[in-house]
């Protein structure tokens, strides 16, 4: 996570391994939300970062609003979303930054497009909510279709998110 | 002036357009709230708490205004940063179309001045937040237990907000684009080159008067007079065509700026162009 951006609509698409099946085996992964959990296409996963030699799965700041409007959101797509922690394990990770940034998203390649609509959606009202048509935007997808997995990163401006995301062609045959 | 309804201090703010409020207007936006809640009247508790924040937003920003005449520039600069935070509580909440209150007006005067101060560097402050109630009812909030509340909302004539209750700081970070405006890296050596403000406020008379900012950027020497097939400057060794042309990286990070006031004559002397560096005596 980030406290400033001076990139210009940057997409990166690199190779990745990172499947469902490791996230449900990671540390941080409530066991008693298992069942729920493993029935998502798209799931809001935690960073871990190192402060002050103390370790931490975070999210970034007001990941439970996007997490509400994730939700609800995709529900009307019938794409089932949820966030991969328990309650009491939730914490934020606030860098009271110009730079928003998303909690990092594992996704079934099927609901990719509905996930970027979603984002493009939530950063419609938060630019016109502030008035911030500048507004920079950072957000890290993990997206995986069968046994391919890619990692696609974006930094950038919100405004040009959509149409930044829906240039790239993520699985070329 | 006797206020002897809200509807007379919608006008009031409406047609505002002096250095003071009347500081009655809240006592009274209070006890009618008060009122209308007792009544269960959200909808009319609403509106009154959308008065008090167009008041709350003109008093920081016609205070920003007022310290600036003073040259109490850092004062004006937190002043117009909260002006801008309480605006972003109402953009929800009303109509923008029309601006009724000339809130439009007062961001984007709040945004041309935060371009004319000299601050560069901030710091920005990270922390660990875990457990958040509702400041409506005062439960707990979790990521799947909630109240009714939702944030952002108006309930009893007050906005619903989360209130952290366990917040670990773990560090500071210095950037140039902060979201805490008021964070502004002061050096003990140095002091702050407000020359360009100061002047601007020797013309400006009153804060609903209009002016507009035009930017321009430079061309930087070395991009000068340069053709499509030259090689690029950059040393990228590539082709300019193909290189810098037509991206921001041909132009001064530094941009410089006009003030522009319309239908109002400027003394010759205010019309003399500043080179102002953040410090002064540079």
């Amino acid at each position: 996570m980030k406290h400033e951006s001076d990139k210009l609509n940057e997409v990166k698409v690199l190779d990745s391994n990172i499947t469902f099946e490791q996230i449900y085996k990671s540390e941080y992964f409530p066991i008693e939300l298992e069942e729920e959990l493993k029935k998502c296409d798209v799931l809001l996963i935690p960073t871990l970062v190192e402060r002050n030699e103390d370790e931490h799965y975070v999210f970034p700041e007001q990941t439970m609003n996007f997490y509400d409007y994730a939700k609800g959101f995709l529900e009307k797509e019938h794409i089932s979303a949820d966030i991969c922690i328990s309650d009491k394990d939730y914490k934020e990770f606030e860098l009271h930054s110009i730079v928003e940034t998303i909690a990092t998203i594992i996704v079934n390649n099927v609901a990719f497009p509905f996930t970027i609509n979603m984002i493009s959606s939530y950063l419609y009202e938060k630019i016109t909510n502030r008035n911030n048509i500048n507004k920079k935007i950072k957000v890290n997808f993990e997206v995986v279709d069968g046994k391919k997995a890619k990692k696609i990163a974006y930094e950038g401006d919100a405004s040009s998110f959509k149409e930044t995301m829906e240039a790239i062609k993520i699985f070329e045959e | 002036m006797n206020f002897i309804n809200e509807t007379m201090i919608e006008e009031y703010l409406s047609d505002f357009n002096e250095l003071y409020l009347n500081k009655e207007v809240i006592s009274k936006l209070k006890s009618y709230k008060e009122e209308y809640v007792n009544h269960n009247d959200q909808n009319t508790a609403k509106n009154i708490w959308i008065l008090e924040q167009v008041y709350k937003v003109i008093a920081h920003y016609i205070k920003a205004f007022r310290y600036l005449k003073q040259k109490k520039h850092y004062e004006a600069w937190c002043e117009l940063d909260r002006s801008d935070i309480e605006l972003s509580f109402l953009y929800n909440h009303i109509d923008r179309t029309n601006d009724k209150f000339k809130l439009e007006f007062i961001s984007q005067k709040t945004k041309d001045l935060q371009l004319l101060f000299p601050y560069t560097h901030f710091l920005s402050r990270e922390a660990i937040v875990q457990n958040w109630k509702c400041s409506i009812c005062g439960n707990s909030i979790t990521l799947r237990n909630r109240c009714s509340h939702q944030l952002g909302e108006i309930y009893n004539g007050e906005m619903c907000c989360r209130i952290a209750q366990d917040m670990k700081f773990e560090a500071f970070a210095i950037v140039t684009d902060p979201f805490d405006k008021y964070s502004v890296l002061m050096l003990g050596n140095q002091e702050y080159n407000y020359a360009i403000l100061d002047r601007l406020m020797e013309v400006w008379e009153n804060p609903f008067e209009n002016w507009r900012l035009e930017k321009n950027y430079v061309i930087k020497t070395e991009y000068l007079n340069l053709k499509r097939n030259d090689t690029c400057p950059c040393l990228s060794m590539k082709k300019y065509k193909k290189c810098c042309m037509d991206t921001p990286k041909v132009y001064d990070s530094n941009p410089f700026y006009k003030v522009i006031f319309n239908n109002k004559q400027i003394p010759k002397e205010y019309n003399e162009n500043i080179t102002a560096g953040t410090w002064k005596n540079n």
